[in-house]
């Protein structure tokens, strides 16, 4: 059996973490400058700063778009220039008419 | 370098618009805050600068969020004290502290703890600062948080509500249940070093 009295186990945490306190209050407030630098392109990058591969997506999507809209014109021309009927649609009968006549 | 008299109001404006040298200065300005909150509670796996890096840019990205309704310093603690928190919540808690596990230093201070009532010698700090910690890691994040807020720091509860967002109810019974886990843990360490 021990004999020595219990400590107050509040006032022993207390004077622990008192203790405690005073212990890394002279800690330099110092970070390498490289962090500053990472922050600083994140905060660049959030704010709509694009990065390489982010530029390069965006001129894609412009490249594609506009090579869309030039194959949506050709298909419109191509398909407007096979519906218009010939100005004449009896031009070919009639050729074929007068030729037989002529001869 | 910081700069001396800095208009937060206005570098944090000048930072909304996207102004480097402002970003810059609000950086200076608000690390050795971050950098304190951090070095409290920084998970053992993470590196220092990871974190502060994470925060800032969180703060940074935020920054049109700030109403400006309470002072920029309590609105940079909370985003550091949530970060810290959502990084300490991924970490076990450790297994129970033994006596065998202390350092000459950390059981001197236990010893002295269990000798006298007279308050401990600073020149023991440092052993007291690294059996405190050891405690906390026996701790949940939460609890570990209010205790290195509440006793680490000498913060007072409203400013701890205001840092964790947590009500003052909350604060005091976290408080209340972390010190009574300690105090389980120290009894255990005097009792083994009584031995």
């Amino acid at each position: 059996m021990n004999s020595r009295k219990e400590p107050d186990l509040n006032q022993a945490l207390d004077r622990l973490l008192r203790n405690a306190s005073a212990a890394r209050q002279t800690a330099p407030a110092e970070m390498p400058f490289a962090v500053e630098t990472r922050v600083m392109a994140a905060w660049r990058q959030s704010r709509g700063g694009v990065s390489d591969f982010a530029a390069g997506l965006r001129l894609l999507r412009y490249g594609l778009g506009i090579a869309c809209a030039v194959a949506l014109v050709a298909v419109s021309l191509t398909w407007s220039g096979n519906q218009s009927e010939p100005d004449d649609i009896y031009a070919i009968s009639n050729a074929t008419a007068n030729l037989a006549l002529l001869q | 370098m910081e700069e001396p008299g800095l208009d937060v109001q206005a570098c944090v404006e000048n930072t909304r618009r996207g102004d480097d040298a402002a970003a810059r200065a609000l950086y200076q300005h608000l690390l050795p805050l971050v950098l304190k909150i951090v070095r409290s509670h920084l998970p053992r796996r993470t590196a220092e600068e990871d974190l502060v890096q994470a925060v800032f840019v969180k703060v940074f990205t935020k920054l049109d969020q700030f109403s400006g309704a309470v002072p920029l310093e309590h609105w940079v603690s909370r985003i550091t004290v949530n970060t810290c928190l959502n990084q300490l919540s991924h970490e076990k808690i450790r297994p129970e502290l033994r006596h065998a596990d202390l350092s000459e230093d950390e059981e001197a201070v236990i010893q002295n703890l269990a000798a006298t009532t007279a308050d401990l010698a600073p020149e023991h700090s440092f052993a007291s600062r690294e059996l405190v910690d050891k405690m906390l890691a026996n701790l949940s994040a939460p609890d570990r948080l209010v205790i290195s807020l509440l006793h680490l720091e000498g913060r007072s509860v409203e400013e701890v509500r205001q840092v964790t967002g947590w009500s003052i109810p909350l604060v005091k019974v976290r408080a209340f249940r972390a010190r009574r886990k300690m105090k389980k843990h120290l009894e255990q360490l005097l009792k083994e070093g009584s031995r």
